[in-house]
């Protein structure tokens, strides 16, 4: 199973693009896409993941 | 980094040390300092140098790396493990970013991506040795990294060691086989001249099957007597169970524990009855051959000290013809 040594959590009230996007910044990626693919990084944009994405970015900490 | 990082570990002290010709073999007396730890140590404390450990297989070399790691456990936190000291085991390595993936895997990061450029998993790799406070990169198995000739990609290896070393200004103790002395020896194309990594190397160092009939046998002996539940030996009453055991594991620590982990548990009360124990052990772990050194009736004592004779001799040769 895909594993970060960072286990940063979510700030209350923060974008799930800007999660993801820190998230990869603190674990030393350049780009969100090196931890999750664009499409799911596009629904985060929108504030729109689904469970089994949301399920999945939780499953890497 | 620590202040408090001990010189000397009494648990690997007791049983691990390099063998200088000059002071062990032809002297057979172990004045209980380890070099080897204290080679380690100095490489942690002062992190200016990098080092090398060879030994051939089964001399104790990952055993000496996991023992001085337990010495600094990992420390758990909310966020991340703080790791000061980095163990590695290298598998089959075919690239510098696969090196660099298994670095970053033993630091607990298994998101990789195949295509990424050395650089980016440098980059990434010395983000995270630094917010998991990593003092120390022990790398075991690094000949694995190593092709046959020493090519294009030999070069890679050692300059892709050379990047980590400069940029983390961490310290790294690459062990391997005696093999592995080929990478830091590599000259290879840096800046504008060429250069080696043994320039931010200390001078390597070689692990030797330990001699016998002397302190630091017995102390190796009794370090797996204790670990498998059994009492203690003593030179004066175990010389000759001593010697078989040396013969049978050419004093090395893999064959010893390997021997005694097939010694059925038992209360043994004298020498013959460990030396029938052993025997049986020997068949199941070693070797299932005629001349099992702990059968009695075919080897005597005498026979055996012969032997013991012997092994000393090969072992002075090799230290004599390097």
């Amino acid at each position: 199973m895909a594993r970060l040594p960072i286990r940063v959590r979510p700030f209350v009230g923060e974008s799930q693009a800007g999660y993801i996007l820190r998230l990869a910044m603190r674990n030393g990626f350049m780009k969100p896409e090196d931890i999750v693919n664009k499409k799911v990084f596009n629904l985060a944009i929108r504030n729109n993941l689904k469970k089994a994405d949301i399920n999945n970015i939780s499953s890497l900490i | 980094m620590k202040n408090n990082i001990p010189i000397k570990n009494s648990f690997i002290t007791s049983f691990l040390y390099i063998v200088f010709p000059q002071r062990y073999v032809y002297r057979k007396t172990f004045n209980e300092e380890s070099f080897v730890s204290e080679y380690i140590s100095k490489i942690h404390q002062n992190r200016n140098y990098s080092g090398l450990l060879t030994g051939v297989s089964g001399v104790g070399k990952s055993y000496l790396a996991k023992t001085y790691t337990q010495q600094f456990p990992q420390s758990e936190l909310d966020e991340k493990n703080i790791i000061p000291v980095l163990y590695v085991k290298l598998g089959a390595t075919s690239t510098p970013t696969d090196l660099l993936h298994q670095i970053l895997m033993a630091l607990g990061c298994t998101v990789m991506n195949s295509k990424e450029r050395p650089y980016t998993a440098l980059e990434r790799l010395l983000h995270l040795l630094n917010e998991q406070s990593v003092e120390l990169i022990i790398i075991d198995e690094v000949q694995e990294c190593l092709p046959d000739t020493d090519g294009i990609r030999a070069q890679q290896m050692a300059k892709q060691f050379a990047g980590l070393v400069d940029k983390a200004s961490i310290p790294v103790i690459l062990m391997g086989t005696p093999l592995a002395k080929r990478i830091i020896e590599l000259a290879y194309k840096g800046g504008d001249k060429e250069e080696q990594l043994s320039r931010r190397f200390l001078a390597p160092h070689q692990l030797s099957p330990c001699p016998s009939q002397c302190l630091a046998w017995i102390n190796m002996v009794n370090f797996y007597q204790l670990k498998y539940g059994f009492n203690r030996l003593t030179a004066q009453s175990h010389k000759d169970l001593l010697n078989r055991i040396y013969i049978a594991t050419n004093g090395m620590h893999g064959l010893l524990n390997k021997l005694y982990a097939q010694m059925l548990p038992a209360d043994y009360k004298n020498t013959a009855q460990y030396i029938r124990a052993f025997e049986e052990a020997y068949k199941f772990a070693i070797r299932n051959s005629e001349d099992n050194p702990f059968n009695a009736d075919m080897i005597n004592a005498q026979q055996t000290e012969r032997n013991i004779e012997d092994l000393d001799r090969k072992l002075k040769e090799t230290f004599t013809h390097g």
